[in-house]
């Protein structure tokens, strides 16, 4: 019996196609968020109030298993938007988001955000060529879920909590989600916000506009 | 589930070192922070390999934990994200490495 060494990546080809989608974000000054979050916590709700902000400006690359739903959603909000249908994988991949670049116009685009798969374990291990991750959590949830899918949020830059109007009437400690959040990543952001009320989007914008 | 594309990565990496050999094992280093399941990982592997009709071949697992600096001075490596310091109990920290999951060596027969 013999050892070879290998000592390679099972990451590696994936994390070589998110150096070039760097590249070409950093070539065109894009600013790019990769969204992630378990399904219906208002990923593309938030991205609608954002349409309606930068309009043109913003592109969306959105992933779902099946339909075309969101990017129809978004483009009517004034994004340009595309749909990724994976047809079964539950997270995206670099490759995925790099063939979908070929058929977006970039030149007017200053933000660009990936909505990942409504999945909050999947698509934390993916690097997409993002300039950050970006989760959402939202009250309706429950507030023990960054201690119990601990790998997207020890990743994420900015943890957006969303659905705060509902917090009277939900057991969510919004203290508690935002002492573990900050436990696995203590420079955390943390953004408290709500699509209905609007509350929380004049810092979110913010936070986009700061972003390097 | 994204387990099913790793490990087809795994077998990959491990048959283009083959030589043209029977693969006996793969040896595996895989991040406590790498978002990997390992009863899944090695399902898969099973399959990945079943499909290729390679059979017999052992995989053997080491654990690569997150490394962290606390801010108290002392440097530490954890397997599960909620333990704290060991010198002061707390979660001020950076924490590092434990994200990859690494196809260390094969073994094959030899000729």
């Amino acid at each position: 019996m013999s050892e070879i060494k290998v000592l390679s990546s099972a990451m590696q080809k994936n994390n070589e196609i998110a150096e070039r989608n760097r590249a070409l974000f950093r070539e065109r000054g894009l600013k790019v968020l990769n969204f992630i979050s378990s399904p219906g916590a208002g990923k593309t709700s938030i991205l609608e109030r954002l349409g309606a902000r930068y309009s043109a400006a913003l592109g969306v690359v959105t992933g779902d298993i099946q339909t075309t739903f969101d990017a129809d959603r978004l483009k009517a909000a004034g994004a340009t938007a595309l749909q990724i249908e994976t047809g079964g994988t539950c997270h995206l991949t670099a490759s995925m988001v790099e063939e979908s670049l070929k058929k977006m116009d970039l030149s007017r685009l200053k933000y660009l955000v990936i909505e990942n798969i409504g999945n909050l374990i999947c698509p934390s291990s993916y690097d997409l060529g993002e300039s950050a991750k970006v989760a959402v959590l939202s009250t309706t949830e429950g507030d023990e879920k960054p201690a119990k899918y601990p790998a997207l949020f020890t990743r994420a830059t900015a943890v957006l909590i969303n659905k705060v109007d509902l917090l009277p009437h939900v057991k969510f400690d919004v203290g508690r989600a935002e002492e573990d959040c900050r436990k696995l990543n203590r420079d955390v952001r943390i953004i408290r916000i709500s699509c209905t009320t609007g509350e929380g989007f004049e810092e979110l914008f913010k936070y986009f506009e700061s972003l390097s | 589930m994204h387990e099913l594309s790793v490990a087809t990565s795994v077998v990959d990496l491990a048959l283009q070192h083959t030589g043209g050999r029977k693969l006996t094992a793969v040896n595996l280093a895989v991040g406590a922070n790498a978002g990997i399941f390992r009863e899944s990982l090695l399902l898969y592997m099973g399959l990945v390999l079943e499909e290729k009709g390679i059979k017999d071949v052992k995989v053997a697992w080491r654990d690569v934990p997150m490394h962290c600096r606390c801010d108290c001075g002392t440097e530490y490596d954890i397997l599960r994200y909620m333990d704290t310091c060991p010198s002061c109990g707390s979660f001020q920290r950076a924490m590092e490495g434990g994200r990859d999951c690494t196809v260390d060596s094969i073994e094959v027969e030899d000729v």
